[in-house]
């Protein structure tokens, strides 16, 4: 019996050894963007399959540029997660890729374009704010396509330490937010503290409260010391022009450098910008502007850099070679994910939807905001 | 803290916890390894040293109730994870309930512990249905009962279990097996509703006959499953929701005594397997062949050598590629 199980077995390795080891998907060809070649144990993965709602973090290996990267990845995002395609946070043992240690791959649920967190970075940051570092990669699970993913950095610690900046707190804004204390509104519900280690949100009641009561010309020296008005009304109004849907109650990080100092502002997530069901030409709705509005100085300072964004950065000479350059980058990925081009998506068609969205805003958006 | 120390710090904390019920036993495993892999330098070494452990706790809390906890940890994770918590209610004979994070009945490789499992890895067929959520843990209510030889009256097994999991699925699974002298026959199905913003119904169905006797186990099983990965790939944009995938395996393998002054046992296994991930579709297909060697030094102790051929066509390699194929030698010591 053991001699025909050994004949058998040297029959087998025989057949099996002539076969070739390569593997042809062409995704391993991808140069233009990183290639992430992820691997994750079974078990470890049919569990992360089961708890993408529960934050089970799953090892995983990561090989980029015939380097090796050990880490740990969990579900990432609130929309994503109840789809097909959802996004990953991976945290690296050691190493880091492309500066970060700590990152999203994010889906981009909301935009099958891949180019609106391109765009939005770019316009924020000839703005003047400090924005996530972000590149693209392809992303491969045990062999297995899994599609174009941007890579974000996370607003934690390590984004301040990387660009020199002291950071005192971090509030994030969650889904649908109310700035405002009226009808009972609890902070809690709507606010989260990410830095630092106590979760009660002092500081942002109290900028809250001031919201609330101080009188539309007592803004500017007094609800001064609780939030950056500049820096706000800068953002609202580039948010209101790039059409960020989600800007005005989702996706607004505040931050503050010391105790003292007022909340400055980290625009996030980007997916809902150049959004077409975001109608608005003036400015997005929410608590803040409404009040700020009320005094002259900020609706003068509003109205410059709206004027200012559209006027020198939201242009079809700014954005359409951005636009062209980005589809360049990361056509081949895009073709391969499945939930994208395989999908049927197609990225020229895609820009090209974004490219006339852009011309069209800039035709309706006016000049300037009415006062 | 060290990663490595999390294990012993558990099962000293946890040690004087069991001590207050009245019996506990401890069960488990520990292996080392290599594993010799056939893949691209540029995805890996093409050989790894590995060593991993289970350990299991089985609490009698009284003679109806019974707990267990179920820690693994490896040198590829590099951490100890808290597997399963399950309680078992036997109040009845013939009709148990379990509850807790429990793997589902589906197929024969979730009947068997890891450790008594002939081959080092789970079959490909048994990996691919685990990927589409079948054979995979669960929080669930299991009502089920084993058979055994005094239920001549009864020869059955059965078990009906309902689950919900953290990505918007729920459903159940049944599974029920006719024991018959040597040969055991089971048949598998498992309903999963899915949630989430592309919801859909996934159905899958698996038969075995299994020949049991001493020392000896073939078994022969077939699985047709929705291949609900395809399935959320299709959805997106209203493909084609009714994908199938399909597979068939045969494992032989039998225990020699050799009472040996070192080697008690040797034990050849083979397996072959046949996986088409789109039954419309059979051009694209994945087939295995495992053959095995466990050397026993004692019931408990057994050296295992693997290895594990896949030749796979897809439609990035039309030609059979033997990517991902896999040789292990491997030391276990089950407790």
């Amino acid at each position: 019996m053991i001699k025909i199980y050994v004949s058998l077995l040297i029959i087998i390795i025989f057949f099996s050894s002539g076969c070739d080891v390569t593997d042809n998907n062409p995704a391993n060809d991808i140069k233009s963007i990183y290639l992430f070649d992820a691997y994750i144990r079974q078990e470890n993965l049919s569990n992360l399959l089961s708890n993408k709602l529960a934050d089970y973090s799953a090892p995983i290996k990561i090989f980029v540029d015939d380097k090796e990267f050990k880490g740990t990845t969990e579900a990432q995002g609130s929309g994503s997660r109840y789809l097909p395609k959802w996004s990953f946070e991976i945290e690296l043992d050691e190493g880091r890729i492309r500066s970060l240690n700590n990152f999203n791959l994010s889906a981009q649920v909301g935009d099958p374009s891949m180019l609106r967190t391109t765009l939005a970075s770019y316009i924020y940051k000839e703005m003047g704010f400090e924005v996530f570092d972000s590149d693209f990669a392809f992303l491969k699970i045990n062999g297995k396509n899994k599609g174009l993913y941007y890579i974000i950095e996370r607003i934690e610690e390590d984004f301040f330490q990387r660009r020199g900046i002291p950071v005192f707190e971090v509030i994030k804004t969650l889904f649908d937010a109310k700035f405002t204390f009226n009808n009972g509104t609890n902070l809690y519900e709507f606010f989260e503290k990410e830095i630092n280690e106590n979760e009660n949100l002092f500081h942002f009641e109290n900028f809250i409260y001031a919201l609330d009561t101080i009188k539309p010309e007592n803004i500017y020296p007094d609800l001064g010391k609780f939030l950056d008005l500049n820096t706000y009304l800068k953002y609202h109004a580039v948010s209101t022009i790039i059409a960020a849907k989600d800007g005005f109650r989702n996706n607004i990080i505040f931050y503050k450098k010391n105790p003292e100092s007022p909340y400055e502002i980290i625009p996030w997530d980007f997916d809902a910008t150049f959004n077409p069901s975001f109608k608005e030409t003036f400015y997005g709705n929410n608590e803040i502007i409404k009040k700020l509005l009320l005094n002259n100085t900020c609706n003068l300072i509003y109205s410059y850099y709206y004027t200012f964004c559209i006027e020198n950065i939201f242009t079809e000479s700014n954005l359409f070679p951005l636009i062209d350059e980005t589809v360049k980058k990361i056509k081949s990925g895009y073709e391969l994910d499945p939930y994208l081009g395989e999908a049927g998506y197609n990225l020229d068609i895609e820009a090209d939807k974004l490219k006339s969205f852009i011309s069209e805003r800039r035709e309706i958006l006016p000049g300037k905001p009415p006062n | 803290m060290k990663k490595s120390v999390q294990f012993l710090l558990i099962i000293f904390i946890l040690t004087p916890v069991f001590k207050l019920f009245s019996q506990v036993e401890f069960t488990g495993y520990g292996s080392t390894g290599i594993r010799l892999f056939e893949r691209p330098i540029a995805i890996g070494a093409s050989q790894e040293v590995y060593f991993e452990g289970k350990f299991q706790a089985e609490i009698k809390v009284n003679k109806d109730i019974e707990a267990q906890l179920d820690f693994r940890g490896s040198s590829d994770d590099e951490n100890v994870t808290l597997r399963e918590f399950s309680a078992k209610f036997e109040y009845w004979e013939r009709m148990k309930i379990e509850v807790g994070n429990i793997k589902q009945p589906f197929g024969l490789e979730q009947m068997i512990n890891n450790e008594d499992l002939e081959l080092v890895e789970e079959s490909f067929i048994h990996n691919r249905v685990s990927d589409f959520g079948y054979a995979a843990r669960s929080v669930s209510i299991m009502v089920y009962s084993k058979y055994k030889e005094e239920y001549k009256t009864f020869p059955f097994s059965y078990y009906f279990s309902f689950f919900k999991n953290n990505s918007f699925t729920s459903g159940l699974y049944t599974r029920l097996s006719y024991h018959q002298n040597n040969f055991i026959y089971s048949l598998n199905y498992a309903y999963h509703s899915i949630g989430g913003n592309y919801p859909f119904k996934a159905n899958a169905v698996c038969g075995d006959i299994t020949f049991n006797p001493k020392d000896i186990r073939i078994s022969i099983e077939v699985f047709y499953v929705k291949n609900t990965e395809a399935v959320l790939e299709n959805i997106v944009l209203n493909g084609d929701e009714n994908i199938y995938a399909a597979g068939a395996k045969l494992l032989a393998a039998k225990i020699f005594d050799i009472d040996g002054k070192f080697v008690k046992g040797l034990e050849p296994v083979l397996l072959f397997g046949y996986f088409v991930p789109d039954y419309d579709d059979k051009d694209f297909h994945t087939l295995q062949f495992v053959p095995g060697f466990n050397i026993y030094f004692h019931d408990d102790v057994r050296l295992r050598l693997n290895y594990s051929g896949l030749m796979t066509k897809n439609r990035f390699n039309t030609e059979y590629s033997s990517l991902n194929s896999l040789g292990t030698v491997e030391l276990q010591v089950r407790f």
